[in-house]
C-alpha cells in the first residue's frame, strides 16, 4: 500500500520534472530565435530532447533505444551550450580542453547506444558496464557547464553587474553540480529488477532518489533562465548602477584627451 | 569593458564608459540596446569603431589596447549570454 502511494508520488515528481523542463526548452527557444542567439537555440534543443526521449518511452512505449538517442541529442547540445557560451575564441588551451570534452561526450554518448543495442539484440546483460559507462557521462556533460559557470562567475564577481545575472551564473554552477551525480543510484538497483519497481524497496528508494534530483535540478534552471522582472527587481533591490554624467562627444573626447595627456605628462616625470 | 579599457588606457571608468558608447554608436548608430549586442558585434566594436577612435587620440600602444580587450572579451563572453536571456 504505502509502496504504490510512494511510488505515485515519484511518478507526479517525474511528471512534474518533465513539464518543467520542456517548458524551460520552449521559453529558451522562442527567446533564442528572437534574440538570434544560436547557443541558446542549441541549449533548448538539449532541452525539448529529453522530455521527448523520456515520453516517447514511458507514455508511447518505444524502446529504450528511442529515449536513449534523444539523451545523446540533449547531452551533446548542451556540452555545445557550455563551449559556444564559454569558451568561443578562447586560447588554445581551453579551447583544445573544449574540444577533447566535447570529443569525449559523444564517445561515451556512441557508447551507451551501442550497448543498449548489444543488450536489445543479442540479449546479452550489460547493465553494469553500461552504467560504469554513464557515470562519467553525464558526470562531464553537467560538471563541465557547472565548472565553466563558476569561473565566469569568479571572474566577473567584482565587475558592475546586475545581480540577477550573477545570481544566474551561481544558480547553473550549482544545480549544473547537483545533476551531475543524477544516476549515481543506478550503481545500487538491483540484478533483474525494472527500475522503480513499486515491490522492490530499493529499487522504488533510487527511483525516488533520483527523480527527487532531477525535480530540484529542473526547479534551479527554471528560475535560473525564466525568472520573473519582480524576482530581478527584488535581487536588484540594493543595486546602483554606475550613473555617469552626461556629456556630448566633443565634450567627452576633450576629456578623454586631457586625461590621456596628464598620463603622458605623469609618465615622462 | 569600460572598466578594462579604463584600466588600459589609465583614464577613469565614466570616461572609458563614455568612450565605449560612442564606439557602439559609431558601429550600429543609437538606437540598437546595449542588451541586442551579440559576441560578433562587440568584436567589431572593439576592431573597428574603438581602434578608430583611440587611432584619433593618438594613443601610442592601440594594438596591446585592443588585444586586450578582445582577450577581456573572450574571457567573459558568457555574461552577453547571461545578460541577454
Amino acid at each position: 500500500m504505502l509502496d504504490d502511494v510512494l511510488y505515485n508520488i515519484f511518478v507526479i515528481i517525474f511528471v512534474i520534472f518533465i513539464v518543467i523542463i520542456l517548458s524551460v526548452g520552449v521559453f529558451l527557444l522562442l527567446r533564442g530565435l528572437q534574440i538570434k542567439m544560436n547557443n541558446i537555440i542549441i541549449a533548448s534543443v538539449g532541452f525539448i530532447s529529453l522530455p521527448i526521449g523520456v515520453i516517447g518511452y514511458f507514455v508511447f512505449n518505444f524502446s529504450g533505444l528511442f529515449q536513449e538517442v534523444f539523451v545523446y541529442i540533449s547531452f551533446i547540445m548542451t556540452v555545445l551550450f557550455t563551449n559556444k557560451t564559454f569558451y568561443k575564441r578562447r586560447k588554445h588551451g581551453f579551447r583544445h580542453l573544449a574540444n577533447w570534452i566535447q570529443l569525449i561526450t559523444i564517445i561515451l554518448g556512441f557508447i551507451q547506444i551501442l550497448l543498449l543495442s548489444i543488450a536489445m539484440v543479442f540479449g546479452i546483460n550489460v547493465y553494469y558496464l553500461r552504467v560504469s559507462l554513464d557515470f562519467p557521462y553525464t558526470f562531464i556533460v553537467f560538471n563541465w557547464l557547472a565548472w565553466s559557470a563558476f569561473k565566469s562567475y569568479k571572474n566577473l564577481k567584482e565587475y558592475d553587474i546586475e545581480p540577477w545575472v550573477k545570481l544566474r551564473y551561481k544558480l547553473i554552477a550549482f544545480f549544473s553540480f547537483i545533476i551531475s551525480f543524477n544516476n549515481l543510484p543506478e550503481f545500487f538497483q538491483p540484478k533483474g529488477v525494472h527500475w522503480g519497481d513499486s515491490e522492490n524497496i530499493i529499487s522504488l528508494i533510487l527511483f525516488g532518489v533520483t527523480v527527487i534530483l532531477c525535480v530540484i535540478f529542473a526547479m534551479g534552471f527554471l528560475i535560473a533562465w525564466i525568472m520573473p522582472n519582480c524576482f530581478k527587481k527584488k535581487i536588484n533591490k540594493n543595486y546602483k548602477p554606475a550613473q555617469d554624467k552626461e556629456y556630448s562627444e566633443e565634450e567627452l573626447m576633450k576629456l578623454i584627451k586631457e586625461q590621456l595627456d596628464q598620463k603622458s605628462f605623469s609618465d615622462s616625470q | 569593458m569600460g572598466e578594462n579599457l579604463a584600466k588600459n588606457l589609465n583614464i577613469s571608468p565614466p570616461a572609458a564608459r563614455g568612450l565605449i558608447k560612442l564606439s557602439i554608436k559609431d558601429e550600429f548608430g543609437p538606437f540598437k540596446p546595449m542588451t541586442q549586442l551579440n559576441y560578433e558585434d562587440f568584436r567589431a566594436i572593439i576592431t573597428q569603431s574603438l581602434k578608430k577612435r583611440l587611432l584619433n587620440l593618438e594613443v601610442v600602444n592601440i594594438e596591446d589596447v585592443i588585444s586586450n580587450m578582445l582577450e577581456d572579451l573572450n574571457q567573459n563572453q558568457s555574461v552577453i549570454t547571461m545578460a541577454g536571456v
